[in-house]
């Protein structure tokens, strides 16, 4: 409910909740069940709700914990929704999301800088391609995400698989030689 | 097939492949809802991003049910926020099922890794249309750089930069161009 400015922000509040006001679970099964849910499609908070209201309570569990976190999100949204449509045909609300516009690109400009921090793209060659022809397979080929992102993840096993049987022969050969002197 | 099946479908298809945070979701969102259905305007569709990040809750969550209820109403609202996170909660519960199975699995460490710099480029497409219908005259050069410098220099939350933004398009917009 207080979470403005997505997921992230909310794990320190759940963390609370759960670990320390109720005492549900303890503070390294609920970093076990972040770093899990965390490879997972989809928004982290109903994840992570997911994960521990299943641990905690099974299947009613989850569900409860699923339908607590997005309930008010999805009435607030629809509250905005009702009133949107008539109030956008008054001039200043629309001069506001004239101005609001360029704001929301700058917020996607973000997003894309702190993914390719987090994702270290500059220090990695491989990912930086990957992500420079997504964008261009997207945005100018038409190509549907759904390809690139299975296309990504194959392309990081065929990697990491070609990485490991490099250091495999290396250590190898490293081992000849010593054997040789 | 009756629309509101087939947006259910969509966004089944969304929440399946958005890796890499709230973002992420939106670039799908906007490629399937705007560019290949177009059931919405790009123009409505950066309000709708606007409005997710300034209200409580998950990102995907709110423009899903945002997106869903201009396109079709309240009910299609609500069924399209339940399509987005079905794929992903079952696969929660699976993990929560398997968790001491699953708990250290290198392969799915890498390919989620991987994954990354692709939802980069997802994202960073979905700006493209997002600057073409966001910026209309020279005054929006002037607010996307007055919103830069609030969430990149300044480093105060995004709401701030949106709400700026929207002020000074009412005075500029509203009152003197």
């Amino acid at each position: 409910m207080f979470t403005i400015g997505g997921g992230y922000a909310m794990l320190p509040i759940i963390q609370e909740a759960v670990c320390h006001e109720k005492g549900w679970l303890t503070d390294e099964e609920f970093l076990d069940s972040i770093s899990l849910t965390n490879s997972l499609p989809g928004p982290l908070a109903t994840n992570c709700a997911t994960f521990i209201g299943f641990r905690l309570k099974k299947i009613p569990g989850a569900i409860a914990a699923i339908l607590g976190t997005i309930c008010p999100s999805i009435i607030i949204i629809l509250l905005i929704a009702m009133v949107f449509t008539t109030a956008m045909e008054q001039p200043l609300v629309q001069a506001f999301f004239r101005g609001v516009g360029p704001a929301v690109f700058a917020l996607i400009v973000s997003a894309v800088y702190k993914l390719a921090k987090s994702a270290k793209i500059l220090e990695n060659k491989l990912s930086l391609i990957v992500a420079v022809a997504s964008f261009a397979l997207i945005g100018f080929l038409k190509i549907t995400p759904i390809l690139i992102v299975i296309g990504a993840a194959v392309i990081a096993l065929v990697a990491d698989s070609v990485k490991k049987t490099k250091t495999a022969d290396a250590q190898k050969g490293g081992s000849d030689n010593e054997s040789h002197s | 097939m009756n629309l509101i099946l087939r947006m259910c479908l969509a966004f089944i298809k969304i929440g399946a492949f958005c890796f890499g945070g709230g973002y992420a979701a939106v670039g799908l969102i906007e490629n399937e809802v705007v560019k290949a259905m177009g059931w919405l305007s790009a123009e409505q569709f950066i309000n709708i991003i606007a409005i997710a990040e300034m209200t409580p809750g998950p990102i995907a969550v709110n423009t899903s049910t945002f997106a869903g209820y201009l396109m079709a109403g309240p009910l299609a609202g609500i069924l399209c926020t339940l399509s987005v996170i079905l794929i992903p909660s079952c696969l929660a519960l699976l993990t929560a099922f398997f968790f001491e199975k699953v708990k250290n699995n290198p392969k799915v460490q890498t390919a989620v890794k991987g994954i990354r710099p692709g939802a980069i480029g997802i994202i960073a497409a979905a700006g493209i249309s997002i600057a073409k219908s966001g910026f209309h005259d020279w005054f929006s050069a002037v607010l996307f750089a007055v919103a830069a410098f609030i969430i990149f220099k300044l480093k105060k939350s995004p709401i701030i930069a949106l709400l700026s933004c929207g002020a000074l398009g009412v005075i500029v917009y509203g009152f003197i161009l």
